[in-house]
């Protein structure tokens, strides 16, 4: 199709609020349900009562003794579905309820006491790390490239420092909601979510068994960013329990303060970077110790952590390298995936060193990035070469120029000489991320799309990745129409259901476009040569004439494909040495800041941003995405500020945990760069999470320069510049 | 209590408990489900709907001060013609990502297109319209441009949807 339009496919439906979201299900004889939740961070659960004078009849109750296999599947299946013998965090599942009215689950929730026996809480990375216990390790990782010791010894200068970075909460503005509908010995369950096959293979283990199916249908989800990929499957095991044992409908809505207190967040990181610096500000070696918290459970560290570190080389030429991460078990609510997923906390950490080290050798920041700049043909420390689809030197050039960089570093140095009461700063940040599951996470995934011509010459898409506002529906249904030029109105995409769609992987990792949409496009051919339209010059009405005849002499055509990365992509998860990722995506972004020295606020006034993706798919959704996780970045970077104390998270909802506003946003620019992949749909790759991981790194940078202090920790909330100005401990 | 009041011009009489949210009877009694929730404190303003013209966040109307009042709900604008406007300009826009956010800002944008009918605003002034309306996915910008367009369009927006 030449003209393929851009404007989602689902823009109507929501504008007019007519969209289906879970909670909009009229769901017939629907029970709500209620979570009874730990108040302690590590204890023993003595006794569970339930109050004899209050009259129990009309309520499904679930505590641990009732789940038949008491672990969510994930990766360690460490996390109970409810807590049986301990808990491990404030808000921790105990007990389930279920009743007609929300007001009755109120009620009963006074008449349910559960005695606890306290034990010893470790609410940090450090009081973990100082217990000396092997098994609050989640996850361990090392890599080694060359000898850092001996670069160490050989270099003239060493710069360390210990970076920080806190909790983020994802708000989608959709809370989290499933809903169980028992039918015979199955359940269905709906919900708002990312990943039906997770929440499917680990319904499996649940009821494994025992007579109970399950199959999983996602219904539109109002936001994700990560926090709807591995926190429903505990809860959709909690409505499929009670929709079970009370062979009713179930539903599970959190209001917002039970989504902010008790789902998943961002892991806080805790990161030593050291470098051997020669004279010129040449980087000879790296010693990275990556600390991330994980909170109490495992959920998805072991990966979050691969990303960290594979993502603290940043953008530079790297050699003599030694990077260790651990994931770290603490008293707090476990933390999961989220858009970036151990990247923004590495990025940050790697950013501000080089700050860090352009301020020790009294250099301008840029030489420095420039001096350590990766390039074509350059070799990371896992041994992977950089020689295709590398758009890094196309950003920057954009982004030095939309930006005016070095006249603002001027301008902005002058006016700070003179100023009373506005500091103001410019800064720059280079970022990676890359595309798809770590290592060759693709070949055991193994994902699968289906196509399916119908007998009215209509063309179905199964997959399971699922739209959650990133606009995946819209772009397969452009990667297809423009593949086998037929119009939007010929394409159909299959519900998310997964007794209707086959197991193309997780919505996550910035992969659908990239991976499954590259699929798809192998579907598409598979079709045309069955039509024998392989020269792809027919017209849409040829493809329909051809498809209609096909189809009424053969039945449905339907094809799949299988996916496998390229055979020379191959990773080695002992020893982190090979392809990290099979392509990265590049981003170069400057911010500019000012610092009110009165209230210590940090307003980013404007950005500039330039991403290679490789191919936009759909250019105005592209845009939307990287304006959208720019200002989630820098939430992350100045706003979003999580409190925790003795274990509990102190932030009840908006009004006190602060995210940008339409009066935040700075006015943001953005460059897009196509440097094409070979193994992509029409040579895309990955876009969703890199927006947010150079944004935090960009307002730091900006901040540093303003105030001539080192930044070390994130979000730079009032309180954090204050201490800036006053604390000797922020001299470079 | 028993209360009577008009949603979308439809008069209606029910029984609440005096407590009740205007959100609440609006989705659950009345399944007017355009209305969404986001935060249930009045701070998202996903759950906007006019009340007696004025836009407000359904969340924070107790049933008692819906009694004798007039509720218009993005359920009951559809069909109106400066409505397909706001929806085609949205889409094209591109102002419209996760959409559960949507249906708050086009109750706003209605309210900021009638009250700046044919006058100048500024940036600041669009911006100032819509800090009680979040959404987590645009960066906003998009919405922005839309709202734009519209203004400029010079939609007239009736004082009153309904008799």
């Amino acid at each position: 199709m030449k003209n393929i339009s851009e404007i989602r496919i689902d823009a109507a439906s929501k504008i007019s609020g007519e969209e289906q979201y879970v909670r909009d299900l009229q769901i017939d004889d629907l029970l709500y349900a209620k979570t009874i939740r730990s108040t302690r961070a590590h204890a023993k659960i003595d006794s569970i009562h339930f109050d004899e004078d209050f009259n129990w009849e009309s309520f499904t109750i679930i505590t641990a003794k009732d789940v038949p296999n008491n672990y969510v599947a994930i990766i360690k299946n460490d996390m109970p579905y409810l807590a049986h013998e301990t808990v491990n965090y404030i808000g921790e599942p105990i007990v389930l309820i279920a009743a007609e009215k929300k007001q009755m689950l109120r009620e009963a929730e006074k008449h349910i006491a559960i005695i606890y026996e306290e034990l010893k809480t470790s609410l940090t990375i450090d009081e973990t790390l100082t217990k000396d216990d092997k098994k609050d390790i989640f996850a361990e990782i090392s890599l080694v490239d060359g000898d850092f010791e001996k670069a160490a010894v050989d270099a003239e200068y060493i710069i360390e420092e210990t970076y920080e970075t806190g909790l983020q909460e994802h708000v989608y503005i959709e809370p989290q909601c499933v809903v169980a509908i028992p039918e015979d010995n199955t359940i269905h369950i709906k919900g708002s979510m990312q990943c039906p096959y997770y929440v499917q293979n680990a319904m499996n283990e649940l009821f494994k068994g025992t007579e109970t199916k399950v199959d999983v249908t996602q219904i539109m989800t109002g936001g994700a960013f990560g926090g709807k990929e591995d926190f429903p499957s505990l809860i959709c095991g909690h409505v499929a329990l009670l929709a079970q044992k009370a062979q009713k409908p179930v539903m599970l809505s959190f209001d917002r303060e039970e989504d902010i207190r008790y789902t998943t967040k961002r892991h806080p990181s805790k990161i030593h970077m050291k470098a051997a610096v020669d004279n010129d500000g040449t980087i000879q070696g790296l010693n990275v110790d990556i600390l991330l918290d994980s909170g109490a459970y495992t959920t998805l560290s072991p990966v979050v952590l691969a990303r960290a570190v594979l993502t603290s080389f940043g953008c530079y030429r790297l050699q003599n390298v030694i990077v260790r991460g651990r994931a770290v078990k603490t008293n707090i609510p476990p933390c999961g995936a989220f858009r970036g997923f151990g990247g923004p906390q590495a990025l940050f950490a790697i950013e501000m060193l080089i700050e860090k080290i352009a301020h020790s050798l009294s250099e301008p920041v840029w030489d420095i990035k420039k001096r350590n700049l990766l390039s074509m043909g350059d070799v990371l420390p896992t041994g992977q070469p950089i020689d295709y689809s590398f758009g890094l030197p196309q950003c920057i050039e954009k982004v030095l120029i939309s930006s005016k960089y070095f006249e603002k570093l001027k301008e902005f140095s002058d006016y700070n000489k003179n100023s009373n009461g506005i500091l103001k700063g410019v800064g720059i940040s280079l970022a990676a991320h890359g595309a798809g599951f770590t290592g060759v996470g693709e070949n055991t995934i193994q994902a699968i799309a289906e196509m399916e011509v119908l007998t009215e010459g209509k063309v179905v898409i199964k997959t399971a990745n699922t739209e959650m506002g990133q606009g995946v529906d819209t772009a397969y249904k452009i990667i297809v129409s423009k593949r086998l030029n037929i119009p939007f109105e010929d394409i159909v995409i299959e519900e998310k259901n997964t007794s209707k769609v086959p197991n193309s992987g997780p919505t996550v990792a910035s992969r659908s476009t990239m991976i499954v949409g590259k699929l798809l496009v192998d579907n598409c051919d598979k079709i045309l040569e069955k039509l024998d339209l392989s020269a792809r010059e027919h017209t849409p009405d040829e493809f329909k004439q051809k498809a209609l005849s096909f189809v009424e002499k053969n039945g449905n055509i339907v094809v799949r494909t299988q996916y496998k990365h390229p055979d020379f992509i191959s990773f080695d998860e002992k020893t982190y040495k090979g392809y990290g990722y099979p392509v990265y995506s590049w981003s170069a972004n400057v911010a500019e800041i000012e610092i009110d020295l009165t209230s210590y606020q940090v307003e980013v006034k404007k950005f500039y941003t330039a991403h290679d993706v490789g191919k936009t798919i759909n250019r105005q959704q592209s845009e939307g995405q990287i304006q959208g996780g720019v200002l989630q970045g820098i939430g992350y970077g100045i706003y979003e500020e999580m409190r925790i104390k003795d274990g509990e998270i102190e932030n009840r909802g908006f009004r006190d945990y602060i995210i940008p506003t339409i009066k935040d946003i700075p006015k943001v620019h953005v460059d897009i760069v196509e440097d094409e992949y070979f193994n992509g749909p029409f040579g895309a790759k990955a876009l969703g999470e890199l927006p947010l991981v150079g944004a935090a790194p960009a307002v730091a940078s900006a901040v540093s320069f303003a105030m001539k202090k080192p930044v070390k920790k994130i979000p730079l909330t009032p309180e954090v510049i204050a201490s800036m100005i006053e604390e000797k401990d922020y001299e470079y | 209590m028993n209360i009577s009041f008009f949603v979308n011009g439809k008069g209606i009489e029910i029984e609440v408990d005096p407590l009740d949210r205007l959100l609440d009877i609006l989705r659950d009694e009345l399944h007017l489900t355009g209305t969404k929730e986001g935060c249930g404190e009045g701070e998202c303003g996903a759950c906007t709907v006019f009340m007696n013209n004025k836009p407000v966040n359904s969340c924070l109307v107790p049933a008692m001060h819906v009694d004798g009042s007039q509720i218009v709900t993005i359920d009951g604008l559809r069909e109106f013609d400066f409505f397909k406007k706001i929806q085609t300009s949205y889409a094209q826009n591109g102002a419209v990502q996760c959409g559960f956010c949507t249906p708050g800002f086009v109750i706003s944008t209605i309210n900021f297109l009638r009250e700046n009918y044919k006058k100048t605003v500024t940036d600041d002034e669009i911006k100032n319209a819509f800090v009680g309306n979040i959404c987590r996915c645009t960066g906003f910008e998009k919405i922005i441009a839309a709202i734009k367009e519209l203004h400029e369009m010079n939609l007239e927006i009736p004082e009153k949807f309904y008799e």
